[in-house]
């Protein structure tokens, strides 16, 4: 499975809008966010930079720990990159972790 | 020695003979211990004979009569000798079916002596002027005491506190209940609070003028004072010491009615039978009515057996109503076998409805039944409501709730006026979908979805019963952000309550009102206007009469419209104008919202016109098109099973031999019944339909002896006859 199963990643940014902490059918908390990065990075050889608005969602545990957080705040994410849906190609970043910076 | 034929409860369509000892005298109609099998069972006398076809060692004897409770009429054996014959369902099942569970029954049936209360001397003494005004219902009470001797219902009927004060009355020493005195039938009492408009005149008069038999259809608009006939035709029927039938399709609908008439004949005898009552009440006012002492019998279906020996009309109301057909067992119309039994009793029958059934509007327009019509509202002020429908098409919806719709309901709840919006699905969403993956509720017994039921968390088939407990994660994929699909009444709950915080909403549906009573207590709520906005389903749609009504809103009524079904369309329109007519009732206009991405149907197009003819012309045009009801008639032969290959087998057998037969008769399928899997069982289905009904019973004649005999151990079938659902 090594190399097959690896979906991880990291993103630093600023929390840009925050959905209602609402409740799946089996009561598992759940909440829709979107995040602001903005960095400059490495490409071909040259430093550019870059900016971009991540979609993303937390289940769980982690939603609770979203809950708390407020709009302009600087956070770490961390998580997986899924489908938002069988028709839409969109990713969304599944948030599992989350530390304020 | 006498043979008697005895209808016993099994399904085979014979009668079986017992002979009668020398010291028994037994009659057409009674009830009979008999041995059967190592059992003993009650069957009824059917037939007496001389002589049996069978060897006489070979005869049993009949145990013992049980003479407790008088025959049943020959009239009430001929109706359902007709059933068994018309519905070709097991004479001895048909008539077992038929009677109170107490008749059928070994033990003696015991009935509660109903007790009569009457004033003693010392009661009759009471100067009324000096009792204290305080004491309102006993005050009532003697009033009424001086007046007659009453019986246990007519007190309830005063107050809900009657038995207690009545209890006080009784220690006093001025009241005393009697057993024996069964007074005389009182004067008949009419109180006539209002007055007819011409148009309820007219059909009043046309039906008292009938002499013998004649079907009359009476076509009134919601609230056109439909009962308010009724009763005066009752009148007339009471006046001459006849006793009245009136078929009611729902339950919820009997203890409203049960007041109302009780109000207008304080002094009849009612009796109300439906499937709520305990079996000992049942039995009693059974009896009640076979004794001709009930004058106005009230009932759900199986009230068109109850033994009526003077019988001078009966009402059918809401004769539209698929209610009024059985689904299983002996699946009988009751609106059809009241018109055999009107017939052959040789009384009028009235069957009334704002959105009559194909069948009887055609058989009006033919002039097989005769047509009354009721085309303006009762009470003067109460106008028609405006109909207007809200075009969703490709308009994204918040929880199905369109934003005008909104507006509406804000408008009333700012007027303090009620609102109803009507969406015929219970549970919060019909399905629970798995957005990654596309996995959907299914049931794992059937070929429905789950519906997700979210106040106590789980998943229900409102097929089967089977329910489980909602899944944290997606069986398919694992993802736990599993989303509703659809709006069903606990979400349109959910999503009004947000909006309108302050407002006092009350949902209504079968999960609602499970517990008995529980809906007689919110309609009391709803009157006391105690409830803004009510949202249900067709429980609400049915007859009710809320004053302070002015809205009401319908979602998402537009699966019906092109439906497999060749009746949705008809049933839905039924469905919209009965709920439709719920608004404006009293001297509020009303206004009622439609939310369809089909404004323009024709059924729109109608329902706005309030225009029933032109919807009913549409529909005949098709169904004479297409070759369905009532242009032809039908018969459904039903099958299922576990095993898929027994199943159709048996249905290809059968039709084999129905086409073998070749008789005047169309035979369409084998096809898989519209819910193919059911509770684990594989259902298949075969239509028969011909022209007349005449070519099609003789065909049934030939044909359903040969189905009997093809092995079906492990297979159910059945035969429906003018079947309403497929």
């Amino acid at each position: 499975m090594i190399g097959l199963s690896s979906n991880r990643c990291v993103i630093d940014g600023e929390l840009l809008e925050l959905d209602d902490l609402r409740y799946t059918p089996a009561g598992i908390p759940r909440i829709g966010l979107k995040i602001r990065h903005v960095s400059t990075q490495q490409e071909a050889g040259i430093s550019r930079q870059l900016q971009c608005d991540i979609p993303a969602v937390a289940l769980g545990e982690a939603a609770q720990q979203v809950g708390r957080l407020q709009i302009g705040q600087s956070v770490r994410v961390e998580g997986f990159l899924a489908q938002r849906s069988l028709r839409i190609a969109q990713l969304v970043l599944h948030i599992d972790n989350v530390k304020l910076k | 020695m006498p043979i008697v034929r005895v209808a016993l409860d099994v399904p085979l369509s014979t009668l079986f003979d017992y002979l009668v000892d020398a010291d028994l005298s037994v009659d057409i109609g009674q009830r009979v211990l008999v041995p059967f099998g190592r059992k003993h069972v009650v069957g009824i006398v059917m037939e007496v004979a001389e002589s049996s076809g069978l060897a006489v060692e070979r005869i049993k004897s009949v145990v013992q009569v049980l003479d407790d409770v008088p025959p049943l009429p020959c009239e009430l054996l001929t109706l359902l000798r007709f059933c068994s014959d018309y519905y070709h369902h097991p004479l001895g099942m048909t008539v077992m079916a038929a009677l109170p569970a107490r008749l059928r029954a070994q033990e003696p049936v015991a009935i509660k002596q109903e007790l009569s209360y009457a004033l003693t001397e010392q009661g009759h003494a009471l100067d009324l002027t000096e009792f204290p005004k305080r004491r309102v219902v006993q005050l009532r009470l003697l009033q009424a005491l001086q007046h007659a001797a009453l019986g246990g219902e007519q007190i309830r009927a005063l107050s809900p506190s009657a038995p207690a004060n009545l209890k006080a009355l009784i220690g006093a020493g001025w009241v005393e209940p009697s057993a024996t005195t069964e007074a005389a039938p009182a004067a008949h009492v009419f109180n006539e609070a209002h007055t007819l408009t011409q148009a309820q005149r007219q059909a009043v008069d046309a039906v008292a003028k009938t002499q013998g038999f004649r079907c009359f259809l009476l076509h009134g608009i919601t609230g056109s004072g439909k009962t308010e006939v009724y009763v005066h035709l009752m009148h007339q029927v009471l006046q001459r010491g006849g006793q009245v039938l009136l078929l009611v399709p729902e339950i919820n609908l009997t203890p409203q009615l049960e007041n109302y008439f009780r109000s207008r004949f304080p002094d009849a005898e009612l009796a109300s039978l439906h499937s709520g009552l305990n079996d000992g009440e049942r039995a009693r006012k059974w009896l009640r009515a076979q004794s001709g002492r009930a004058r106005i019998v009230l009932g759900t279906r199986l009230a068109v057996f109850t033994p009526l020996p003077q019988l001078g009309l009966i009402l059918v109301d809401e004769e539209h109503d698929s209610s009024f057909k059985q689904q299983d067992g002996l699946r009988y119309s009751a609106r059809d076998v009241a018109i055999f039994r009107a017939n052959q009793r040789g009384v009028p029958i009235v069957l009334g409805s704002a959105t009559p059934s194909l069948e009887s509007y055609y058989n009006a327009q033919s002039g097989r039944y005769q047509l009354l019509k009721l085309t303006q509202r009762a009470a003067e002020q109460a106008q028609l409501p405006q109909v207007r429908c809200i075009n969703t098409n490709n308009m994204p919806l918040q929880e199905g709730i369109s934003p005008a719709m909104l507006t509406a309901l804000d408008e009333r709840l700012q007027r303090k006026e009620q609102s109803l919006i009507f969406i015929n699905r219970r549970g919060y969403a019909p399905v629970l979908m798995c957005t990654a993956c596309g996995w959907l509720s299914g049931c794992s017994n059937c070929a429905g979805k789950l519906v997700l039921h979210l106040k106590d968390r789980r998943l229900r088939c409102h097929h089967c019963g089977h329910q489980e407990r909602v899944p944290h994660a997606c069986p398919g994929c694992g993802n736990t952000d599993l989303q509703p699909v659809g709006i069903g009444t606990q979400r349109v709950e959910e999503a009004l309550q947000a909006y309108f915080p302050e407002a006092r909403i009350m949902r209504v549906d079968r999960d609602s009102t499970r517990n008995k009573g529980s809906w007689i207590a919110m309609r009391k709520q709803i009157e006391d206007e105690a409830v803004d906005i009510l949202v249900g389903t067709q429980i609400l749609a049915k007859g009710h009469d809320f004053p302070s009504l002015t809205l009401v809103g319908v979602l998402n009524p537009d699966g019906a419209l092109y439906s497999a079904d060749f009746r949705a369309s008809e049933k839905l329109f039924a469905q919209l104008a009965q709920v439709a007519g719920r608004a404006g009732r009293a001297d509020k206009p009303g206004e009622v919202l439609v939310q369809t991405a089909f404004p323009d149907h024709p059924l729109f197009r109608a329902l706005r016109a309030h225009d029933y003819g032109a919807w009913a012309q549409t529909l005949l045009a098709e169904r004479e098109q297409a070759g369905f009801p009532p242009f032809v008639f039908q018969v459904l032969l039903r099958a299922e099973g576990k095993q898929e290959g027994e199943v159709y087998a048996f249905m290809k057998r059968a039709r084999e031999a129905a086409m073998t037969l070749s008789m005047p008769v169309e035979i369409y399928g084998v096809v898989a019944a519209a819910m193919p899997k059911r509770a684990n069982h594989i259902r298949a289905q075969l239509l028969v339909q011909s022209t007349t009904r005449k070519s099609l019973q003789q065909f049934l004649r030939s044909w359903h002896p040969l189905l009997e005999q093809f092995p079906a151990q492990r297979i159910r079938w059945s035969l429906d006859i003018d079947p309403l659902e497929f």
